[in-house]
C-alpha cells in the first residue's frame, strides 16, 4: 500500500509542482484546495503525512492544523507547514498549532523529497 | 550718817570705858607715883584700836586718859596734860608703824615687828616726857623723882605696847598661813599650855628660877603655834611673871617692887622682841611656803620633782590633773606605775635618769603622751638636776607644758593661712592690696602678677599707677585717677571700673576691677579683683557687630517685619513695612496705629482668626491677607506670623513678616490665563500627536503586512520558477538536450539568486525595523558546526578546495539562536569557499573565555586594506567591477554582522590582498553569565 500524503494547498501551481514530485517518487497524493476540505479529508481519509500551506482562503493553517490536532484520532499524523510565510514568528505559530515540521517556499526539488520523508512514520519509510 | 555718828560715839565711848578700867587695873599698881606705874595696859590696848580702826578714833583715848587720871588725881590741869600726851603717843605710833611697815595693821612679817618696836621704843617717850613734865610743873612730884617716874612711865608705856599691841593684832586679823586644827594639834597646844604655865610658874615664883628657861616654850610656841600662839604664849608668862613680882617673888625681885618691875620689863621687853622677830621669820616662811603651793596648783603648767627611782618628790595640781589623781596621792608614788602608757613611761625614766648621770638640764620641745582619759598631749618639757636635801641624791626638778592646743591652734592657724594663701594665689582674678594713702601695692596674688607680667618683687612697693598706662604717657600729669576713684569707693562700698592695664612688655590690656576698703590689723587697704575681660570685650564687639548686622537685615529686608502686641498694637516694624503700608516712617506707623485689626486689616476678623492658628503652635504661620494701605489701596500679603510665649506658654507678643505679593498676584493672574489658553493647545496637540502616533503604529503595521505580503507575494511565483525547473532538469519531466540543460540551468540560478536576494532583504528590514527575535536556546554547537559542513562540503568538493574543520573537545553546549547561528556559520563557510579557487578552507572551532570562538581561514583572493571597513556595509559586495564573476546578494556580511552583535558576539576580518582571509566571530556560551 501506497503511503497517501495530504496536500493542502490553494494554489494551482504549488499544488501541482508537489503532487508531481511526490507522485514521480512514488506516493499516493491526495489534494485539498481550502482549509475546511482539508480538515474534512484528513480526518476521512487518514494521509500518512500532511503537508499544510499556511496561507489559505477561508481558514488559515494554524486553525487547520489545529483543528486536525484536535481530533485524537489524527494524533499520529505529523503535519509539515510548506509556505511561503517568511514573517516573524511563522515559524513558531506553525509549531504552536501542532505542525512538526517547516518548510519555507519556495521548495527545492532536489531536496524536498528527503524533507518529507523523515515526517512519515517508520514503516511506511521513502519508496527509494 | 546719823547712824554713823552715832557708831562712832558709842565705838569713842567703849575705847574710853576700856582705856579707863584697863588704866584703873594698871595704877593699883602705882608704885612711883600715882600717875606712874610700870603696869599699864592702855597703851597697848589703844595702839592695837587705833591701828585697827584709825586715827579719827583718838577722842575715845584722849576721854579714857583724862577719866582715869582725873578720878586719880582731880586735878583739871594734871589730867587734861596726861591725856594730850598718852593720846599724841598712841596716834604717833599708828603713824609711825604704818610708816615703816607700810600697812594699816598686820603684823606677820620681820618688817612688822621693826615697825612696833619702832613705834613703841619712840612713842613712849613723848607720853613719859609729856607726863613727867606735867607732873613736875604741878608740883606732884619732885625734881629728885624726875628719871625715875619717867623711866618707869617709858618702861610702862614700852612694856604695854610691845605685849599688848603684839597679841592684839595677831589675833584681831585672819591669818594668811592657815594650819589645819588637828587633833594632835590640840593635844599638843593643851600639854604645850599646862608646860608654860607650870614652868613659868616655877621659874618666876623663886628667888632661884632661871629666866632663859622660859625660852625653849617660847621657841617652841613661835614654831609650832605661830605668831598667835607666840604673842599669847609671851603675854601669859609675862603675867605670871608680874603676878610673882608684885608679889616680891621671882628672880626679878629686887629692892623693891617697882625696881623688879623695872628689870622684868627689860627682860619681856627682850624676849618679846625676840620672839616675834622669830615668830614672823617663821610666819614668813610659812607664808611664802603656802603662797608658793598656791601659786603652783594654780600654774597650768605641769611642775614635779623626782629622784632616782622614779618617785615623785614633789608634784603640782596640773600634774595631779593629767594623771587624774589628788597632789597627796602622787608623792612618793613611781611615775611608771601611774602613767597609763608603758613605753612613754619607760621613756620618761630614762629621761630622767640622764638628766640626773649627766647632771645637765634636759629640754624635749614636742613629745607626746597618753594622760589619764587616753588623749595624747603633746609636752614641752624640761628637767634639770638639783640635791634633794632628804636624801642628799641627786634628782630632777621638771616643768611640763601642755603645748597640744598651741600646737594645733598653729597648726589650724598654718593651715587657714596656707589655705588662704591659696585662695588668694590660685584665684583666677588678679588680687591686688593697694595703700590708699600712698598709693603702693601692699600685696598681689600669682594671678596679678602673671595677668600684668610682674614678678611679686616687682610689683610691691610700687606705685599702682605702673599698671595704668594714662599715667606712665604723661607722668607729669595731676590729676590721679587712684585717688579720684578711691573717693568713689569711700561713698559707694563697692566700685567696678573698666579701664586698661599695662604689662611689663608694654603691651596693654583691658580690665574689669572691683574695689573696696578693707581692714587688715589696724591698716586700711583698698582690695582690687582683676579680671581680664580681653576675651569679653571681643566678645562684646562681636556682639555689637552681629547686632549690626541683624539690624542690617532688618532694615533693610525686602520683607516687612514687624513685632506687635495681641491687642493689636505695633511695638516694632521695619521701613519696608510701614513703606509698604505708605508711612513715612516706622515711628509714624507705629504711632498713629493703635488698633492693627481694623486699620490695617480689610477684614478684620482674620487677625482674630491668625491669633487663634499660632496660639497652637510655636512655628509661623502663613495667611494670605488684604491690607489697606494710606491711600486706600488693597495690598495683597503673605502674612507669616508667630507667638512668642513665655515659659507657661502665654503669648507675650507676635512676630513675624509681611511679604507683599500684590504684583505677584497680578501676575499669577495672568499667567493663569496664559495657563488656560496652554492647556488648550496641548489638549488639541496632544489629539494631534495621538493622530499621529496612532498613524506611525498603523504605517509600522502597514509594512509588516507589506513584507509580509511581499514576501509572500515574491516567494510563490519563485516556488513555481525554481520547482519546475529542478523538475526539469532533474529530467522528471522527460529527458532535456544538453543546450536545454544549460539554458534551463541559467534559469534556477536567476532564480535561486533572486530568492536568496529576497531572504536577505527581509532579513535586514527585519533587523532594522527592531523586528528581528533572537531566540535563547540551549543546543549542541559542535552538532550544528558538523551539520553546516556537511551540507557545504559537496560545494568545496565541485571546487577542488579542501574544506577542514576542527572542533576542539571542550565545544559542546551553547544557549544562543541555533538557526541564526548556523545561518552565520553556513554564510562565512560559504563565502570562504566562494571566493577561494584553490587550496583549503579551514573551520576552527573552540571555546575561549566564555565564547564560542569560530575562524573560518582561506586562501582565496583576500580584501584590500581600503576595502575592508566597507565589508559589512549592505550591499557591499567588492570587486563591482567584475560583478557576477562571484554569486551572491552582498548582504550576507551585513545581515551576520548585525545578527551577532544582536546575540552578544563579534566579528573581524583579517585579510592579505592575494593571499587569503581570515573572518572569526565569537558567542557567549551562556549570554546571562557574560552580560
Amino acid at each position: 500500500m501506497k503511503t497517501k500524503i495530504l496536500i493542502i494547498e490553494d494554489n494551482d501551481q504549488n499544488l501541482y509542482l508537489v503532487t508531481f514530485l511526490l507522485e514521480n517518487s512514488g506516493f499516493e497524493v491526495v489534494q485539498a484546495k481550502d482549509g475546511p476540505t482539508g480538515v474534512e479529508y484528513a480526518s476521512k481519509i487518514k494521509p500518512d503525512l500532511i503537508l499544510l500551506d499556511i496561507q489559505l482562503p477561508g481558514m488559515d493553517g494554524y486553525t487547520v492544523a489545529k483543528e486536525i490536532r484536535a481530533n485524537p484520532e489524527l494524533k499520529n499524523i505529523n503535519i509539515v507547514a510548506v509556505t511561503s510565510y517568511a514573517m516573524m514568528g511563522d515559524r513558531e505559530q506553525a509549531f504552536a498549532a501542532g505542525c512538526a515540521g517547516y518548510i519555507e517556499k519556495p521548495i527545492n526539488p532536489e531536496t524536498f523529497i528527503s524533507q518529507i520523508t523523515k515526517f512519515l512514520p517508520e514503516a511506511k519509510g521513502g519508496v527509494r | 550718817m546719823r547712824q554713823k555718828q552715832l557708831r562712832y560715839i558709842s565705838v569713842v565711848l567703849i575705847l574710853a570705858a576700856v582705856y579707863f578700867f584697863s588704866a584703873r587695873f594698871g595704877l593699883s599698881y602705882a608704885v612711883v607715883q600715882k600717875q606712874t606705874t610700870i603696869i599699864w595696859p592702855p597703851t597697848g590696848i589703844m595702839l592695837a584700836a587705833l591701828l585697827f580702826l584709825g586715827y579719827k578714833y583718838w577722842p575715845g583715848v584722849f576721854l579714857g586718859a583724862f577719866l582715869a587720871n582725873y578720878f586719880t588725881d582731880p586735878s583739871l590741869f594734871v589730867s587734861l596734860g596726861i591725856a594730850t600726851g598718852n593720846t599724841a603717843e598712841a596716834l604717833a605710833g599708828v603713824y609711825i608703824f604704818r610708816k615703816v611697815s607700810g600697812r594699816l595693821n598686820l603684823l606677820e612679817r620681820q618688817k612688822d615687828i621693826t615697825a612696833i618696836v619702832t613705834a613703841v621704843l619712840i612713842c613712849p617717850l613723848i607720853s613719859a616726857c609729856n607726863g613727867v613734865a606735867v607732873l613736875g610743873i604741878s608740883g606732884s612730884i619732885q625734881w629728885k623723882d624726875y628719871f625715875s617716874v619717867w623711866l618707869a612711865w617709858y618702861i610702862g608705856d614700852a612694856l604695854s605696847g610691845g605685849l599688848i599691841a603684839p597679841f592684839l593684832l595677831s589675833w584681831g586679823k585672819k591669818r594668811i598661813a592657815k594650819e589645819s586644827a588637828d587633833y594632835k594639834k590640840i593635844v599638843e597646844m593643851v600639854v604645850f599650855i599646862f608646860l608654860l604655865v607650870f614652868i613659868a610658874a616655877r621659874i618666876f615664883s623663886s628667888q632661884h628660877g632661871l629666866p632663859y628657861l622660859i625660852f625653849p616654850f617660847l621657841i617652841w610656841a613661835a614654831f609650832r603655834f605661830n605668831q598667835r600662839g607666840a604673842t599669847a604664849s609671851i603675854l601669859i608668862v609675862a603675867a605670871i611673871a608680874i603676878y610673882n613680882s608684885t608679889l616680891g617673888q621671882g628672880p626679878f625681885a629686887g629692892i623693891s617692887i617697882n625696881e623688879g618691875l623695872m628689870s622684868l620689863g627689860v627682860y619681856f621687853g627682850i624676849v618679846s622682841v625676840t620672839i616675834m622677830f622669830l615668830s614672823a621669820a617663821i610666819n614668813e616662811r610659812n607664808v611664802s611656803e603656802t603662797r608658793l603651793h598656791q601659786v603652783m596648783d594654780i600654774v597650768p603648767h605641769m611642775i614635779f620633782a623626782r629622784n632616782k627611782k622614779g618617785e615623785f618628790l614633789f608634784a603640782n595640781k596640773a600634774l595631779a590633773n593629767f594623771y587624774g589623781m589628788e597632789v597627796n596621792d602622787i608623792i612618793s608614788k613611781k611615775q611608771r606605775d601611774i602613767h597609763s602608757n608603758k613605753i612613754e613611761a619607760e621613756k620618761i625614766f630614762s629621761e630622767d635618769l640622764m638628766v640626773i648621770q649627766s647632771g645637765k638640764a634636759s629640754f624635749t620641745p614636742d613629745t607626746k603622751f597618753t594622760d589619764s582619759t587616753g588623749r595624747l598631749r603633746i609636752l614641752q618639757t624640761t628637767k634639770i638636776p638639783f640635791i634633794d636635801y632628804i636624801s642628799e641624791e641627786t634628782a630632777i626638778i621638771g616643768v611640763a607644758v601642755d603645748i597640744t592646743d598651741k600646737v594645733s591652734a598653729e597648726k589650724a592657724l598654718e593651715e587657714s593661712e596656707k589655705r588662704f594663701r591659696t585662695l588668694f594665689n590660685n584665684n583666677p582674678n588678679g588680687i591686688i592690696l593697694t595703700d590708699p594713702d600712698t598709693l603702693t601695692i601692699v600685696d598681689c596674688n600669682d594671678s596679678a602678677c602673671i595677668m600684668n607680667g610682674y614678678s611679686r618683687e616687682e610689683l610691691i612697693g610700687q606705685s599702682i599707677n605702673i599698671l595704668h598706662p594714662e599715667k606712665i604717657k604723661t607722668p607729669l600729669e595731676t590729676t590721679d585717677v587712684s585717688k579720684t576713684d578711691l573717693e568713689k569707693i569711700k561713698s559707694k562700698g563697692v566700685l567696678t571700673i573698666e579701664s586698661e592695664h599695662r604689662r611689663k612688655d608694654g603691651t596693654v590690656f583691658p580690665i574689669e576691677t572691683s574695689m573696696c576698703m578693707i581692714m587688715i590689723g589696724s591698716r586700711n587697704l583698698v582690695l582690687g579683683i582683676d579680671s581680664d575681660i580681653t576675651e569679653r570685650k571681643k566678645a562684646e564687639e562681636e556682639i555689637r557687630r552681629s547686632e549690626e548686622k541683624f539690624r542690617n537685615l532688618y532694615e533693610n529686608a525686602p520683607i516687612g517685619i514687624f513685632q506687635s502686641s495681641v491687642d493689636g498694637h505695633f511695638l516694632g516694624i521695619n521701613k519696608t513695612l510701614s513703606d509698604m503700608v505708605g508711612y513715612s516712617a516706622p515711628d509714624s506707623m507705629i504711632a498713629s496705629m493703635p488698633d492693627i485689626k481694623n486699620q490695617l486689616y480689610i477684614y478684620p476678623n482674620e487677625r482674630i482668626a491668625i491669633l487663634e492658628a499660632i496660639a497652637k503652635t510655636d512655628k509661623f504661620v502663613r495667611t494670605e491677607i488684604q491690607f489697606k494701605a494710606v491711600d486706600g489701596r488693597k495690598i495683597i500679603t503673605n502674612l507669616y506670623a508667630r507667638a512668642v510665649k513665655d515659659e507657661e506658654g502665654k503669648i507675650l507678643y507676635l512676630e513675624g513678616f509681611v511679604e507683599d505679593i500684590s504684583e505677584r498676584k497680578a501676575s499669577e493672574a495672568e499667567l493663569s490665563q496664559y495657563r488656560e489658553n496652554l492647556e488648550a493647545l496641548v489638549e488639541i496637540r496632544t489629539e494631534e500627536l495621538l493622530i499621529a502616533k496612532e498613524r506611525a503604529e498603523e504605517s509600522d503595521r502597514l509594512k509588516s503586512i507589506f513584507l509580509a505580503s511581499m514576501s509572500h507575494e515574491l516567494r510563490t511565483p519563485l516556488n513555481s520558477i525554481i520547482g519546475f525547473t529542478g523538475i526539469m532538469l532533474k529530467g522528471l519531466a522527460g529527458e532535456l538536450n544538453i543546450e536545454q540543460k544549460k539554458q534551463l540551468g541559467f534559469v534556477k540560478n536567476s532564480a535561486t539568486h533572486l530568492l536568496a536576494l529576497i531572504n536577505d532583504i527581509l532579513d535586514i528590514s527585519k533587523i532594522e525595523s527592531g523586528q528581528l527575535e533572537i531566540s535563547s536556546v540551549t543546543f549542541n554547537a559542535r552538532d550544528s558546526v558538523e551539520k553546516v559542513i556537511h551540507v557545504l562540503q559537496p560545494i568545496a568538493d565541485s571546487k577542488n578546495i579542501l574544506l577542514e574543520s576542527f572542533i576542539a573537545p571542550e565545544v559542546n553546549h551553547i544557549t544562543s539562536d541555533a538557526r541564526r547561528f548556523e545561518q552565520i556559520l553556513i554564510n562565512i563557510i560559504n563565502n570562504a569557499i566562494k571566493f577561494t579557487m584553490e587550496g583549503f578552507v579551514r573551520v576552527e572551532t573552540i571555546n575561549r573565555d566564555g565564547y564560542l570562538l569560530i575562524t573560518v581561514t582561506d586562501t582565496g583572493i583576500g580584501i584590500e586594506e581600503k576595502n575592508i571597513q566597507k565589508l559589512f556595509n549592505p550591499f557591499q559586495q567588492l570587486d563591482t567591477g567584475t560583478t557576477r564573476k562571484f554569486e551572491g546578494t552582498g548582504l550576507g556580511l551585513s545581515i551576520c554582522k548585525r545578527l551577532l552583535e544582536k546575540m552578544g558576539g563579534q566579528i573581524k576580518v583579517e585579510s592579505e590582498f592575494g593571499k587569503g582571509s581570515k573572518f572569526s566571530f565569537t558567542l557567549p556560551i551562556n549570554p546571562r553569565n557574560v552580560i
